[in-house]
């Protein structure tokens, strides 16, 4: 193999694993991101709706006003995997409404992982 | 036949076998169904072909309690009644209807789904709609594009609507006009009922109109067709003989006055397009579509009255004004006029609405109300200008409205939540759980209903399971007014179905 083409194999050959660990590390799809950001209500609601909501739920009081105490609650009911978790996510939230595990947040019915998601979400960008 | 009672010779006797007293919905039913028959059916209408301002203001009267629309506005007094300007929405009621609830104060009719099915399947042809077939799996297979929101049916289900067009004003006055056997009298406004000795038979009802001319009418049987209020009122000023009105016993007539609740309850938020045609409606272009209501088991288990909710675009429906705020002119006209208007300009603001919302839909609850003794029609000393007492009406409404109102919207809201599709938010006066009232924005469908309600026991209601006053052999209401609860379809498939039935009765004993 000639040089040039082994140098521009082993460049795209890196940069083809050091892209998704970025997007899975720090980028929109790392973990931390994924817990904060309700994938769902997104699609319906802006930035500044989501961290609305997640004020309203820290202002509830009920001791998970915290970013360790809400990043513990959401992720210790999902698994590490980031391949897995937006749909795992997704199933924790079915699973909360189905369990009546719900809350109203300016007048929104939603799951409580939803709105842990929301609150943590207001105080990461804040 | 026709004749203008402003027009015979004062104090004319007019005869015949059955007497039918308003020439509505219900009272035209009727009297179709003794078209070309041996007997002879007098049909009495307050007003004429067309609106008249002098004959609606007999409907003039007062209200209180919760906010109501005007009570001049909220029929119509002339030939075909309401059916000249209602929307047409048709849809039986369901089974658990007629059943007694526990959880429902009052609930419970001396008759069953089953014993209105076949008169259900002859008002489908009276009011000229489809096939009497309510399945969603039907029109599922007859019409495009039906797709349901794959919601648990065993909470949600789709309740199918079908629409009419018939104003029976227009649809039938030929049929009426040219039947021998019917002797329809307009400008013949019924201002007393007498009775015989005793109060146990109807001998003859006294008829009035504004050129001052007055006459009787006599016959075996009289139908009070004329809607819910006005048939109180009548029971109630007939009071010559009986000094608390007609069927009045027990205290009961006036009272039990349901509505329907069509209030904007929520707003469904979908996460995705979801390209359907089961939800919408368009006039005169829709054949059936559904709304979403609550199963029976879970109305059960919730100890909730029953109820639906229509979508309508969240983009047209946040311009929308509450009915009640625009229908607030005595002159049902100017009323109508003002409610259109302000749809046609939400119409136009929809237009600028973009992004999400466009994937947005109010939930409109439509509910049975509770029935309630203390939401109630009563006389007052004004009279109108035919001498007839007007009418309050007290429009009151319970803690179990109130509850059934918000846990419908939650229970979407929740299913919606397990389906993953959307998610609901509740409007600002269902979210507190502790606030059993309702705001004025609280529209009512113009649907009277409950009055003189059937039972068969004559300390709970004012006529039987044959809509026959009790007490009084030859007395019969027809129409809305008989209803024990009120479901939440619009009423007038039902009081037809119900007109239908009482006069295969009255078929039957004459």
């Amino acid at each position: 193999m000639e040089r040039r083409n082994f140098i521009l194999l082993a460049a795209g050959g890196m940069a083809a694993l050091a892209i998704p660990t970025w997007f899975y590390t720090f980028g929109p799809m790392s973990k931390d991101n994924l817990l904060s950001t309700p994938d769902l209500l997104s699609t319906i609601w802006d930035n500044h709706t989501i961290a609305k909501a997640g004020s309203e739920f820290l202002q509830k009081d009920i001791g998970e006003n915290t970013e360790a105490a809400l990043t513990d609650l959401i992720s210790k009911q999902v698994s590490s995997n980031p391949f897995m978790l937006k749909e795992e996510l997704n199933q924790l939230i079915a699973e909360d409404f189905k369990n009546d595990r719900i809350v109203m947040l300016d007048g929104w019915l939603l799951s409580v992982t939803e709105a842990r998601q929301c609150a943590l979400f207001s105080l990461t960008h804040a | 036949m026709h004749t203008d009672a402003r027009v015979l010779n004062n104090q004319s006797l007019i005869e015949g076998d059955i007497c039918i007293i308003g020439a509505g919905a219900a009272g035209i039913s009727i009297a179709l169904d003794w078209m070309n028959t041996s007997k002879k059916v007098i049909l009495l209408e307050g007003g004429g072909f067309e609106y008249d301002d002098k004959v609606q203001d007999l409907y003039k009267g007062k209200t209180t309690g919760q906010k109501y629309f005007p009570l001049k506005a909220s029929r119509l007094h002339y030939f075909g009644g309401t059916t000249g300007h209602w929307a047409g929405m048709c849809s039986p009621f369901d089974e658990v209807d007629f059943r007694k609830r526990e959880w429902v104060p009052g609930s419970g009719w001396p008759i069953s789904k089953k014993d209105l099915d076949p008169y259900y399947a002859k008002a489908n042809e009276t009011l000229k709609l489809g096939p009497y077939n309510y399945e969603f799996d039907y029109w599922r297979k007859e019409l495009k594009d039906l797709n349901p929101f794959p919601l648990d049916d065993k909470v949600i289900r789709n309740k199918m609507w079908q629409y009419s067009q018939a104003h029976f004003g227009d649809l039938y006055k030929e049929a009426i006009v040219e039947a021998k056997n019917i002797h329809l009298y307009t400008y013949a406004n019924v201002v007393d009922i007498l009775a015989g000795e005793g109060v146990q038979h109807i001998s003859s009802v006294i008829v009035k109109n504004h050129e001052g001319k007055t006459h009787t009418v006599k016959a075996k049987h009289f139908i009070l067709a004329c809607g819910a209020i006005q048939n109180a009122r009548m029971l109630l000023a007939s009071n010559s003989q009986a000094p608390r009105g007609l069927g009045n016993d027990h205290d009961l007539v006036g009272r039990y006055f349901m509505e329907h609740l069509e209030i904007a309850s929520s707003e469904l938020w979908l996460f995705r397009p979801f390209p359907t045609n089961l939800y919408s409606w368009e006039y005169g272009v829709t054949r059936a579509s559904a709304e979403l209501a609550i199963t029976e088991e879970i109305q059960e288990k919730e100890r909730i009255l029953n109820g639906t909710a229509s979508l309508l675009p969240l983009s047209v429906g946040k311009h929308q004004k509450p009915r009640m705020e625009t229908w607030q002119d005595e002159d049902p006209r100017k009323s109508s006029e003002s409610l259109f208007k302000n749809w046609s300009e939400a119409d136009e603001a929809a237009k600028s609405e973009k992004g999400a919302i466009e994937r947005a839909f109010q939930l409109n609850t439509r509910i049975e109300q509770a029935p309630n003794p203390n939401s109630r029609v009563t006389l007052m000393a004004e009279k109108d200008e035919l001498g007839v007492p007007r009418v309050n009406l007290h429009w009151e409404l319970t803690a179990l409205d109130k509850r059934s109102v918000r846990r419908i919207h939650q229970l979407i809201g929740q299913q919606f939540g397990i389906a993953g599709l959307g998610r609901v938010k509740l409007m600002d006066f269902l979210r507190d759980e502790d606030d059993d009232t309702f705001p004025d924005s609280t529209n009512g469908g113009w649907h009277h209903m409950g009055t003189t309600r059937m039972s068969d026991d004559p300390g709970k209601g004012v006529v039987n399971a044959d809509c026959r006053v009790h007490g009084i052999s030859n007395l019969f209401v027809a129409g809305s007014a008989c209803y024990t609860t009120s479901a939440a379809p619009n009423p007038t498939l039902t009081l037809v179905a119900l007109s239908l039935r009482l006069s295969d009765h009255i078929k039957r004993i004459i």
